[in-house]
């Protein structure tokens, strides 16, 4: 048999004993939530998952180790999965001796397209910015919905400078936020229309800035880790080429895994300590700090019109309580030395004072 | 000549994956039985013999008679980042223990977990504050001028500045795996090395400090997990199932998870100052540093030193921490390179019998050997 025939049935066999490890970890989830073995369901990932969280129902250590271990071995099954896959595409290439890269660029190439959001993706950012401002507006307060509504709406729309700064209907009723609203934000509607107020929306334009900065740099930092997952990939396929030459074997799942691991370890962490990398690392963590504080800021917003202490405001009652403490844990200090040095004994009279003169 | 690289049978691919699933399943019924209270650190007798803030001293029940020449009690301090089980993970793996067992007095201090009231502490409020508190307390309840001061990596380096702030209560100063100077130990042949301290470098502290207050532990153990990131997250898991049908070294490796992953928050402006101050400026090392308007001068380390590093540190690279050697003001200046990892130098099974009984015969004879 060649390479290509003997990457085919490898990749067959592996397929088969995916499919008995997937039947026998879903009949074992469903034992634990039913007693009963059952059929497979569409989705065998979050089938397994609410067998997880069955077993583990009381126990927070154990049920994180399950987890992990199950998320290991799911793992490692994509991992043999998709190093099968990359090792069939390069096989007939080894085998003749002939370059291999250019076969497994190509594959790497449309791996990380879809890992990193192919171009006719953009399309859907209207969708998308309307599914991160539900995400972003979904864990607060029901009363405050009519009025986000109207912001998604606003900024959805596109017409930022309309939608905010103008005196259009949907920036006239969220000001109003009138007796039909919430009686709660009746304060808040009668907030001034100018200075104070524009102030306020900045706030809400920040958050919506720092939202989309927060994406954008989430998506480099994806695409970095991404380049740095196909390296090793290829370094893997490079190691199986060597073996090849050598005669040496893989003979088992785990030993393929470990070669992953260490391969891919070894081939992150050189991305990890590239300045690039580290600049884009630094970019994500800036854009999240500044999603979060201008989070901050519009929340203390409407917890300010309620009458609710802010976080900013409970900061200022720490930094005092702290600089208490540190007033009284000195004074105490200060106060324990001048005791010691009044208990400590007198020194003793110098010896030449004390004899008398005789004439 | 070239020959297919895979020698996988279906036969030996079913029989694998028999072999996985039947583990897991013997496995699953062991773990679904724990309970978080079944996994004990930090298991060795202690009382709490004083109080503050957050903060618990502890005092260890012996476990031998106390050694004659051993004349002053320990208090090890153990970092902020990290919970101070590390130094007492299992009865078998216990610096503790092992110093108990050498006839040390051994006491540690328990930092707590920091609240958001805590954001505001500053380095100068553990070293000058809570740590001086402690070392008096224990001076005073054993009626003795000094202690010996045991510090483990970050703890280490509070214990440097404070040995070097307050020279005439130390008597004998032990640090492990201490982080010293911040910019050496990086090697090109070994990227992970250090990688923590390179990624520290550029780092914006102060916006994440502002914006969190104190810092996230899970924010610390990302940095700490990019070292390997296959390997810690899913190899580790993978390997598990060799012992899961093992009550106990299971046991052992919950144990360790619930130290990795259940330490405190850092307190805030700490945080700020530690990588401000010791790794982005290296501020310890030029002699640049201040700790509550006192220069934290090493040359005012006198006492005896013993220095303890691991060989195969990732984290703390060995330069950085027997950098000390050529700024400490002491003649008596002892290494002790141990063949471990960073924090195999307190959990590795050789470290037992090396680590305790190499500081007890420093403590008692001066010596190593």
């Amino acid at each position: 048999m060649n390479f290509s025939e003997q990457a085919d049935t490898l990749a067959k066999n592996w397929s088969e004993a995916q499919k008995q490890a997937w039947d026998a970890w879903f009949g074992m989830a469903s034992s634990a939530m039913t007693g009963r073995n059952q059929s497979m369901p569409p989705d065998p990932m979050a089938w397994l998952k609410q067998g997880v969280d069955a077993w583990t129902r009381g126990s927070g250590l154990g049920g994180s180790t399950i987890d992990k271990l199950f998320s290991s071995q799911t793992n490692s099954v994509g991992i043999m999965d998709f190093l099968t896959k990359a090792w069939q595409s390069v096989a007939p290439q080894v085998e003749a001796g002939k370059p291999w890269k250019p076969e497994l660029e190509a594959m790497l190439k449309q791996w990380t397209e879809q890992m990193t959001g192919a171009p006719g993706r953009m399309g859907q950012m209207g969708a998308d910015t309307g599914n991160m401002f539900d995400s972003l507006f979904n864990a607060w307060p029901s009363a405050l919905a009519p009025g986000l509504a109207m912001w998604r709406d606003a900024l959805m729309s596109g017409h930022l400078g309309a939608g905010v700064m103008g005196q259009v209907s949907p920036l006239d009723r969220l000001l109003q936020m009138n007796a039909e609203m919430h009686p709660a934000f009746a304060g808040v509607g009668e907030m001034p229309r100018v200075g104070l107020t524009r102030e306020k929306n900045a706030k809400f334009l920040r958050y919506a800035d720092a939202a989309a900065d927060m994406q954008r740099s989430g998506a480099k930092y994806q695409s970095e880790i991404t380049k740095g997952l196909s390296k090793a990939v290829e370094r893997t396929i490079e190691k199986l080429a060597a073996m090849a030459e050598k005669g040496e074997k893989i003979t088992s799942v785990r030993e393929l895994n470990s070669l992953w691991y260490r391969t891919a370890d070894a081939t992150l962490v050189d991305t990890f300590n590239g300045e690039e990398f580290i600049a884009i690392q630094n970019e994500l963590t800036l854009a999240a700090m500044a999603f979060k504080r201008s989070q901050r800021d519009v929340t203390e917003l409407f917890l300010q019109a309620l009458d609710i202490p802010t976080r900013t405001e409970i900061d200022d009652a720490y930094k005092t309580i702290h600089d208490l403490k540190r007033e009284v844990r000195q004074l105490k200090k200060a106060q324990a030395a001048q005791a010691a040095r009044a208990t400590k004994p007198a020194p003793r009279a110098r010896r030449k004072a004390a004899v008398k003169k005789t004439a | 000549m070239i020959s297919f690289p895979f020698e996988l049978k279906p036969s030996d691919l079913t029989k694998e994956v028999a072999d996985i699933n039947r583990k897991l399943s013997e496995g699953l019924q062991v773990l679904k039985d724990f309970k978080d209270e079944d996994v004990d650190i930090g298991s060795t007798p202690k009382e709490v013999i004083y109080t503050e803030d957050r903060l618990q001293l502890y005092r260890y029940k012996p476990l031998a008679h106390a050694h004659p020449d051993i004349k002053t009690p320990m208090v090890i301090v153990p970092p902020l980042i990290n919970g101070y089980e590390v130094a007492d993970l299992q009865p078998s793996r216990s610096l503790v223990r092992n110093l108990l067992s050498e006839g040390i007095d051994v006491h540690l201090i328990n930092w707590g977990y920091p609240k958001p009231a805590d954001k505001y502490l500053t380095v100068d409020d553990y070293v000058n504050g809570y740590m001086d508190n402690c070392i008096d307390f224990v001076r005073a309840k054993h009626g003795v001028d000094t202690v010996t001061v045991l510090g483990i990596c970050q703890g280490g380096t509070m214990s440097t500045c404070y040995a070097a702030l307050h020279p005439e209560k130390v008597d004998h100063l032990v640090l492990t795996v201490t982080p010293i100077d911040f910019h050496v130990g990086k090697d090109p042949k070994k990227p992970h090395v250090g990688l923590l301290f390179t990624m520290g470098a550029t780092a914006d502290v102060d916006k994440m400090v502002e914006t969190f207050g104190n810092v996230p532990v899970d924010v610390l153990n990302v940095s700490f997990l990019m070292a390997a990131p296959f390997a810690l997250n899913l190899g580790k898991y993978a390997d598990v199932v060799d012992i899961l049908h093992d009550r106990e070294a299971l046991l052992n490796f919950m144990r360790m998870e619930k130290w990795l992953f259940g330490g405190p928050n850092a307190a805030g402006e700490a945080y700020r100052q530690f990588v401000k101050w010791f790794l982005q400026d290296n501020a310890l090392v030029k002699g640049e540093l201040e700790l509550g308007g006192d220069k934290v001068d090493l040359k005012n380390v006198t006492m005896p030193v013993l220095n303890v590093y691991a060989e195969r540190d990732h984290l703390v690279p060995p330069p950085c921490s027997v950098a000390l050697g050529e700024h400490v003001g002491t003649d008596s200046y002892t290494e002790l390179a141990i063949k471990t990892g960073h924090i195999g130098i307190y959990t590795g099974g050789a470290s037992q019998k090396l680590l305790a009984p190499g500081v007890s015969k420093w403590l008692r004879e001066g010596v190593l050997n």
